[in-house]
């Protein structure tokens, strides 16, 4: 091969990897690593659920920011269309979310907004669209807004919606004014908004039956402990429950995976009618030994990307300078797909010449290991060390920040016994940290 | 492979060139949207920006500089996109948007202290919640150039936008550049400097502090001279538990370092920590026993305990070691005031005049001290010194019109308190003072008109209520008295003063029921004093004999 054609499939292979783009169902480059997830299914576990359920139910779906969870609900979004379901997926974005002090009427509305968007042909947007008007005629004296409904099209005042949130979201102190006159209608809102949907219901678009909607994203906002002491989490998803739980149609809402260790995740399980969890991909074991299986679906998914440009050369001798390599790779992605793509990116920008040598992969990795450990409080290394020694966290909020910044990942193990076994354990990369090891060499000594 | 591998996996650490390189490979290979991030210095980050404009031809590269806080970019780099197409764009000044954030938690920054964050800088709420809009609108490299702690801010306040970047590269601070910059800062640290500095500017230097210690590279005197100085900063900045830190890093290193003992101290004190400033203060005094600023600030501690014996004691130290130490000879005069011995506070104070002529408070505090032993003249002289050396000083000008009031010198006390009015004219005391110079003069208009000035910049003033009702009733206007009164007991329903003022008007008018009743209160508040101003008070007179008067008088 010649060089110009090395360089340009260096190019094409480092583009390939970005770890920014949510797979679409029917992708190519998809690998399906149900086995090595513990055997998880969203379209078994939540989607047949789903399908099934006699009455209106309310499911979270979790796992680590950037482990694959928008692509398992947009295959989850597919499934259920198939199966006749007219399907509301929404991100939750900058619009409907000011994650500091972010409530369930943010929420609330949010869904409002999309609902409206996707559905006004569906039923008749006039309540929704007079309840916005109202509140935004209550609130003209106080957020001085220009907002007016009259005389827009239907389309036009459903963009006002947007408006309406987007003042929620105001200087702080207005803020809380504003919440103070919109939150005793939130259970006018509901009313109404059920009203909507059981009209829509009965003429979904494409002659769908059934509705469904996703709310995605809602795991990007960022913990902060309240006043309360508990978490503005806690306070959305089990606090709020009833009103989170208020909409006559089957909803799905992302959530941290941090919130299902917190101190009143046994609360969690008894609100919700399912909660999913996407455990990272398993490449070590609890016994501590390389789990071949799991290394081997974490190549497949390089190598599917790979092969769209070079499936004639050979992973390991032409991409990579050995099997050693590799498994140094795939091991330290810790099974999360986002990490493993950031890995393989880095490793490629420390490359010159195929195939990436070893060097270029620890370059990499120590790259990713700088990030991690300036997440970790001093006082943190114990509980880390901890956790990889007993392969379990138990529900407390002390482990909030390490999973949310991914210094703690979950794995399952496959269908065994009837009984999926959930452990965790710290990222790969953590291991070799100098103050990781110290905090395990006096926990081993004690 | 074993696991072992990945516990002995040790970092490689590239050389700022390979590093450079690395970024280089990264610029041409990547198309479409990307996120990078680059750690550096300022003047680091400018080289790099040149260099990748000399090194990545065939990309057009913009420069996106920010020098205030932003709430949002997205919309910038849409305004941007329509001027001109871009491949690469380097943000740099996104720290500006950052500064105004978690200012109390600067201190602990380094230690990663993050679980303590409450709030979310609006722009990196901006990118977390919309990095689906920037990738799927924006065909560009967004490339931060960021200082270390906005990177901290990056990884824990924008987690999501952060993981989505494809390259992050740290360029630490050469070793030669951490030396002079740390010799450079130290050079220029002054704490009467620090002061002056907005608060912004202040936050930034601290940030610069921050960087040059979070370097690994580096002399330890440079160190502790560092943590000192950032000490002395953050006290400036009223972040006294950070100074508290930092200091107490210093002494870690160095723990015979007296003045960041001293200063250690100085930040307990600022806090009312007064005991626990004691002892820092004795502890630079056991490292340095002539250490008089340490005794000094340590009978300020004592002063501000109310122990006022010890704090002398303190200060009579230090003026042993320094005697022309003004300061100490001051408070120690302000000490002894404050336990009643103005003749020896008196000779305390004329010390620091001695010593600093032009010292106002000691004039003034003199004058205090000469008023409270009843040397009204020496009082006034005291007074008009201070207002020599500070003729804006309106409590001296005041304090001379009350040592006039007291001589019988109306007139004179009225020019005083006109001049302090002048100076401060929502001075309520001064406004009253003067209405009863007046009242004494007889004045009784022009008093009430100075009482109602007392009342209009002090409303709930009682005091200023009942001289304006014994003003109108020497006008024999006896309802308006009775209702400044009653303004004066809503206010002060205890004040006995009020109710037999009330009781007098009613007497004057004949009124015998009304009379007794508002006496009775007064009685039933100060039965001594109002018993005894009662039997020669000829406001009584027309109701003297009655049986009810005498017996509430003279009880049975």
């Amino acid at each position: 091969m010649s060089d110009r054609d090395d360089e340009q499939l260096l190019d094409d292979l480092y583009n390939v990897f970005d770890p920014f783009e949510p797979l679409q169902a029917g992708d190519p480059k998809y690998v399906d690593c149900a086995e090595v997830r513990g055997d998880g299914n969203i379209e078994v576990d939540l989607g047949n659920r789903i399908r099934r359920a006699k009455r209106t139910s309310y499911y979270l779906y979790s796992g680590h920011r950037g482990g694959g969870k928008s692509t398992e609900l947009l295959r989850l979004k597919k499934f259920l269309e198939e199966k006749n379901f007219y399907v509301v997926y929404f991100a939750a974005d900058e619009e409907d979310i000011q994650s500091q002090d972010a409530q369930y009427t943010d929420i609330l509305l949010a869904c409002t907004r999309h609902l409206l968007e996707d559905l006004n042909q569906s039923a008749n947007p006039n309540p929704l669209l007079e309840w916005v008007k109202n509140r935004v005629e209550e609130l003209k004296d106080l957020a001085g807004t220009e907002l007016s409904l009259q005389g827009l099209t239907v389309q036009a005042q459903i963009s006002q919606v947007a408006k309406l949130t987007a003042n929620l979201r105001a200087e702080p102190t207005m803020r809380q004014k504003i919440r103070e006159k919109v939150n005793p209608h939130t259970d006018s809102l509901i009313e109404i908004l059920n009203d909507f949907l059981k009209e829509a219901k009965q003429k979904l678009p494409d002659n769908r039956t059934k509705l469904a909607v996703i709310v995605d994203n809602l795991d990007r906002i960022v913990p902060i402990v309240q006043e309360s002491g508990r978490t503005n989490h806690e306070e959305i998803f089990i606090d709020r429950h009833e009103q989170i739980k208020g909409l006559n149609c089957d909803l799905i809402y992302t959530v941290p995976i941090s919130l299902l260790y917190s101190n009143r995740a046994s609360d969690i399980r008894t609100i919700y009618d399912n909660i999913q969890v996407l455990p990272m991909i398993m490449v070590t074991t609890p016994e501590e030994t390389i789990y071949q299986p799991g290394l081997n679906k974490i190549q497949e998914i390089i190598s599917n990307r790979v092969n769209l440009f070079a499936a004639d050369l050979s992973l390991e001798k032409e991409i990579f300078d050995s099997q050693e390599t590799l498994d140094l790779l795939c091991t330290m992605s810790g099974g999360h797909v986002r990490e493993l793509l950031k890995l393989v990116q880095d490793a490629i920008a420390n490359t010159t010449d195929l195939p990436i040598s070893r060097k270029a992969v620890r370059i990499a990795i120590t790259e990713a290991r700088d990030s991690y450990r300036r997440t970790v409080q001093q006082d943190q290394w114990k509980l880390l060390a901890e956790v990889h020694i007993s392969k379990r966290i138990i529900n407390d909020n002390k482990y909030l920040d390490l999973l949310f910044s991914r210094c703690l990942l979950e794995y399952r193990y496959p269908y065994e016994e009837k009984k999926r076994k959930r452990w965790c354990d710290v990222n790969p990369v953590i291991r070799a940290i100098p103050e990781f090891q110290e905090a395990l060499d006096s926990l081993k000594q004690s | 492979m074993t696991l072992d591998l990945i516990d002995r996996d040790e970092d490689i650490v590239l050389d700022p060139e390979e590093q450079y390189q690395s970024i280089v490979r990264a610029f041409k290979r990547k198309r479409g949207f990307g996120l990078f991030f680059i750690v550096c210095d300022r003047g680091k980050g400018e080289e790099i920006i040149n260099r990748v404009k000399q090194d990545v031809p065939n990309k057009k590269i913009e420069i996106l500089r920010f020098f205030k806080p932003i709430n949002t970019l997205y919309d910038k780099i849409e305004r941007l996109t329509k001027e001109k197409e871009i491949d690469i764009l380097f943000i740099r000044g996104i720290e500006y948007s950052l500064y105004q954030y978690e200012l109390k938690k600067f201190g602990k920054i380094t230690e990663n202290q993050y679980n303590n964050f409450t709030s979310v800088p609006r722009i990196l709420n901006h990118l977390n919640q919309q990095r689906e809009r920037f990738r799927d609108n924006f065909k560009i490299r967004f490339v931060f150039i960021l200082p270390p702690f906005a990177r901290n801010y990056f990884i824990y306040r924008a987690p999501d936008f952060f993981d989505w970047s494809s390259g992050k590269w740290e360029f630490p601070m050469e070793p030669e550049v951490v030396e002079e910059k740390s010799r450079l800062i130290l050079m220029e640290g002054d704490y009467e400097k620090y002061l002056s500095l907005s608060s912004q500017e202040r936050v930034e230097k601290i940030l610069e502090f921050e960087e040059l210690l979070g370097e690994k590279p580096q002399k330890k005197d440079d160190r502790v001279g560092l943590f000192f100085e950032l000490g002395n900063l953050l006290i400036a900045d009223k972040e006294y538990e950070g100074a508290i830190a930092s200091y107490e890093k210093a002494i870690e290193i160095k723990p015979d370092y007296h003045q960041a003992w001293n200063n250690r101290g100085n930040a307990q004190y600022y806090l009312g920590e007064y005991r626990e400033a004691i002892a820092s203060y004795e502890k630079a005094i056991e490292i340095k026993p002539d250490y008089h600023q340490a005794w000094y600030n340590r009978g300020n501690a004592q002063s501000d305990l109310g122990e006022y014996r010890e704090a002398i004691a303190s200060y009579e130290k230090a003026i042993q070691i320094k005697p022309d130490y003004h300061q100490a000879c001051y408070n120690r005069g302000n000490a002894q005031s404050d336990l009643g011995e103005y003749r020896e506070a008196i000779a305390s104070y004329e010390k620091a005049i001695q010593i600093k002529p032009d010292k106002d408070e000691a004039c003034y505090n003199r004058g205090n001290a000469q008023y409270y032993l009843g040397e009204y003249r020496e009082a006034i002289a005291s007074y008009e010194k201070a207002i020599q050396i500070k003729p804006d000083k309106d409590e001296a000008w005041y304090n001379r019109g009350n040592a006039q009031y007291y001589l019988g010198e109306y007139r004179e006390a009225i020019a005083s308190y006109e001049k302090a009015i002048q100076i401060k004219p929502d001075y309520h005391d001064a406004w009253n003072n003067r209405g009863n110079a007046q009242s004494d003069l007889g004045e009784y208009r022009e008093a009430i008109a100075s009482y109602d000035k007392a009342i209009q910049f002090k409303p709930d003033y009682h005091q200023a209520w009942n001289n304006r009702g014994i003003a109108q009733s020497d006008l024999e206007e006896y309802r308006e008295a009775i209702a400044s009164y009653d303004k004066a007991i809503e206010i002060k329903p205890d004040d006995h003063l009020a109710w037999y003022n009330k009781a007098c008007c009613y007497a004057k008018q004949d009124n015998l029921e009304e009379a007794l009743e508002n006496l009775k209160q007064a009685i039933a508040l100060n039965p001594k004093k109002c018993r005894e101003d009662a039997k020669t008070d000829s406001d009584f007179d027309k109701i003297r004999e009655d049986e009810r008067f005498k017996t509430l008088i003279f009880g049975t």
